[in-house]
């Protein structure tokens, strides 16, 4: 896909989403406590093809790389869209990679259509404590992981797992033995669950392990962090523009609160601080297939989120009063970076493993 | 080897091998990072670590003969400036393997190489023009006569005067922040011709020759130790008119392209250096032991991030530049700037904590390899040169926030 179909894929998001997801429409849907997701702009995402953007071609999707999905999430991420086209399009990407075509054939035309919901488990260091034993023809699977975005909703996951032989990633269904157990996170926009597996059965094609796993698990993490640091400029983009046209617009002492430098000085900050990562998180795109690619994912995952929650908190601050309130959606955007700056890895972790990567290289990125 | 006090070549004798061979990107670097290791002198940081400001000028005007016996010293300017307009990928190339091999950078060129060039292309007759650029090509220093200590952050309102009296221009007043005036051979001057206009609309541009009577300069000690900076007194000054550059009154817009010049391959140097620097850190003896610290590291990844994202921004904004042929990008430069000042100063700040009294301990000043040095707490202190020098953050800011973001003043 080139710049020109991404823009149009862009514009073509905004116009459904500013007419889908505005300021009211989101405060119903975070006021309710039946739907987990908003199905009907989830439905209305599979019939503009969105679904399908990160399936491959022979399986009925339209084959789009990192660039095309991180585009797609920014503009879900500006408008605080509460779906869960982060997981999907995810399994979507990893299934691609999954050496058995059975398996490929079975899920990949249904994510593309909508037809199911897919999550991942987290896939950092400690956070899962499932286990996998090998049994004759199947594995069984048993123990913890947390946090599942979109775990409650989803119909299939991509999990980690430790094995005899190692660290594996399973693909496992809904079935008796898995039970999904919703955290409330402040975050309302999306949801998170903990999974707990009592002995599942999952197919020996269903599990990978050794280095096999490792390559696959790597990748799919860094393309979730990529996605969360996207979704994240997005939303950073438009706490930013909502904040700077409430200082045109509100009078105090007699003039528009923004003539004050005090708070116009922090915008311009903020805006260059935007500016910066837009084009960190590009290198680190363009970066993907190559031998740094963990590197640039880890340096743009840490700052893309650091940079939206310091614009969301200030964002809420010079909102003043209006800012605190729950009507407006200054605390939606702060409560979304937040969770983005945890999910698959916070900001010490990226850190931690930045440096860990840099100082290994000897050279500069 | 002792560089000091050699002589540029003369113009003409420039080997073209390294410039020609531009259109194979891979063998132009390879070409010029075998001239690299064959010039720059092994031990030029530790020769240069005690040497006087002159030294320090003789020692950069010999690395600018070096460069221009390749090409290189001007190979950023356009053929019609007599340059020898080298592409930007190439420019790129030059920048990244400068950085590479720690060669002595030409800082103190900066009026000559980009705002000269940059002035008289904009608004120069094309008599100036042949009179300066070749001097200029062989070597000339120019200096920069902006600011005062009535006008620094608001330039517009500065005081010095240029009367006209027949066929020169007599000028009084004082300048200041005059960097590297003491081995200058011209300056670009603004003054005040017409004091009944609005502040912008009375003030002309010229090139003033530095040995004429009336010029004195006190050197300004900086808080680093170093004196690159002068007051400049003017007293009775007599400027030729031939030597206006533009229309009289002109020159507030021909001083916005003196400036502009300064946003773009200048940095772009600086980052490729700072993107070494920090890549040398991480391996170095004296950062094992706070790299150690969680806190510490995880500052400086923070830093280094920036520092790449710096990078990027750059690359754009020269690529952008070289599409249009000019300066076309009105907001990179400026987020270019302020991020660059800040994440400098940053870092400055890091590494002497980081290292303690160690770090608080001033080590001969290396001017002429910029900065970074590697000299912690010097560093540190001349970071605020571009935390307040070409703008003030502040003033940065109050363009992001009026000109890009649309908020009232």
């Amino acid at each position: 896909m080139d710049t020109d179909l991404i823009c149009a894929l862009r514009e073509n998001a905004r116009r459904v989403l500013t007419d889908r997801c505005a300021s009211d429409q989101l405060h119903r849907f975070v006021n309710q406590e039946t739907d987990r997701y908003d199905a009907k702009l989830w439905r209305t995402a599979a019939e503009l093809g969105w679904l399908a953007l990160a399936v491959t071609e022979e399986h009925g999707g339209l084959g789009a790389g990192i660039v095309e999905v991180a585009a797609l999430q920014e503009e879900l991420g500006r408008f605080l869209a509460p779906v869960p086209f982060h997981s999907c399009a995810l399994v979507a990407r990893a299934l691609a990679l999954w050496p058995r075509d059975v398996i490929r054939a079975e899920w990949l035309p249904r994510l593309a259509t909508g037809e199911i919901i897919g999550a991942v488990g987290p896939f950092f260091p400690s956070s899962s404590s499932l286990t996998a034993v090998r049994s004759s023809s199947a594995w069984k699977i048993k123990g913890e992981c947390a946090p599942v975005l979109d775990g409650e909703i989803a119909d299939v996951f991509l999990v980690s797992v430790s094995t005899e032989a190692g660290p594996g990633i399973a693909l496992i269904g809904r079935s008796t033995g898995l039970a999904v157990s919703t955290l409330s996170v402040a975050d309302r926009t999306r949801t998170v669950a903990t999974l707990r597996c009592q002995n599942i059965e999952v197919p020996a094609d269903h599990l990978l392990c050794g280095s096999e796993a490792a390559a696959l698990s790597d990748r799919l993490a860094d393309e979730a962090r990529i996605l969360i640091a996207s979704d994240s400029l997005g939303g950073a983009q438009a706490i930013l523009d909502t904040t700077v046209e409430y200082l045109k617009a509100r009078v105090q002492f007699g003039r528009p609160i923004g003539s004050f430098q005090a708070l116009k000085h922090r915008c311009a900050d903020h805006k260059v601080s935007l500016e910066a990562n837009k084009r960190l998180l590009g290198r680190a795109m363009l970066e993907f297939g190559t031998a740094q690619r963990a590197t640039w994912t880890s340096l743009a995952k840490f700052s893309a989120c650091d940079c939206y929650a310091a614009l969301a908190a200030d964002g809420v601050q010079m909102h003043g009063g209006i800012g605190f309130t729950w009507e407006h959606n200054a605390h939606l955007f702060l409560k979304r970076a937040l969770l983005n700056q945890f999910l698959f890895g916070d900001s010490a972790q990226q850190q931690d493993r930045a440096a860990q990567l840099l100082i290994a290289a000897k050279q500069p990125l | 080897m002792s560089a000091q006090g050699q002589l540029p070549t003369a113009v003409g004798s420039t080997d073209r091998t390294i410039l020609d061979a531009c259109a194979d990107p891979e063998r132009f670097r390879s070409l010029l990072r075998a001239w690299l290791g064959r010039t720059v002198p092994p031990d030029w940081r530790r020769d240069q670590a005690a040497a006087t400001e002159k030294q320090q000028f003789a020692f950069q005007r010999w690395w600018f003969g070096e460069l221009s016996k390749i090409g290189m010293a001007t190979a950023h300017w356009a053929a019609d400036w007599g340059g020898e307009a080298l592409d930007v990928a190439c420019q790129i190339i030059f920048f990244e393997e400068l950085a590479r091999a720690r060669a002595p950078s030409n800082n103190m060129f900066v009026s000559t190489l980009y705002q000269l060039p940059a002035t008289l292309f904009a608004a120069g007759a094309p008599e100036q023009r042949e009179r300066y650029i070749a001097g200029a090509k062989a070597g000339d220093l120019w200096c920069q006569g902006f600011s005062e200590p009535g006008a620094g952050s608001d330039l517009a309102a500065l005081r010095t005067a240029a009367v006209r009296a027949g066929d020169v221009y007599v000028v009084n007043g004082q300048k200041v922040w005059t960097s590297y005036g003491q081995f200058a051979k011209h300056c670009l001057l603004l003054a005040r011709t017409d004091s009944s206009q609005p502040k912008h609309r009375g003030i002309s541009m010229f090139v003033m020759d530095m040995d004429s009577p009336g010029i004195e300069l006190r050197p300004i000690r900086q808080m680093t130790g170093q004196a690159e900076f002068n007051e400049m007194f003017l007293q009775d000054v007599r400027i030729p008119v031939e030597n206006r550059i533009g229309a009289e009154n002109a020159g507030w817009a021909i001083a916005q392209s003196t400036l502009s010049a300064e946003r773009g391959l200048i940095i772009f140097e600086q980052s490729e250096r700072l993107r070494h620097f920090l890549s040398e850190l991480l391996t170095c003896a004296e950062a094992s032991s706070w790299l150690r610290d969680d806190e510490c590291r995880r500052e400086f990844v923070r830093i280094y991030a920036q520092a790449v994202a710096l990078t990027a921004m750059i690359r754009e904004m020269l690529e952008q530049n070289d599409a249009h042929g000019t300066l076309a990008a009105q907001e990179l430069p400026v987020y270019i700037k302020l991020h660059y000042a800040v994440l400098l100063q940053k870092l400055g700040e890091l590494l002497v904590r980081a290292n303690g009294l160690p770090g608080q301990l001033m080590r001969a000043d290396i001017a002429t390899g910029g900065v970074p040095s590697g000299n912690w707490m010097f560093d540190y202190l001349a970071s605020w040169s571009w935390t307040i020098a070409g703008g003030t953050n502040e003033i940065m800011r109050n363009i992001v926030a009026e000109r890009i973001l649309g908020l009232p003043r």
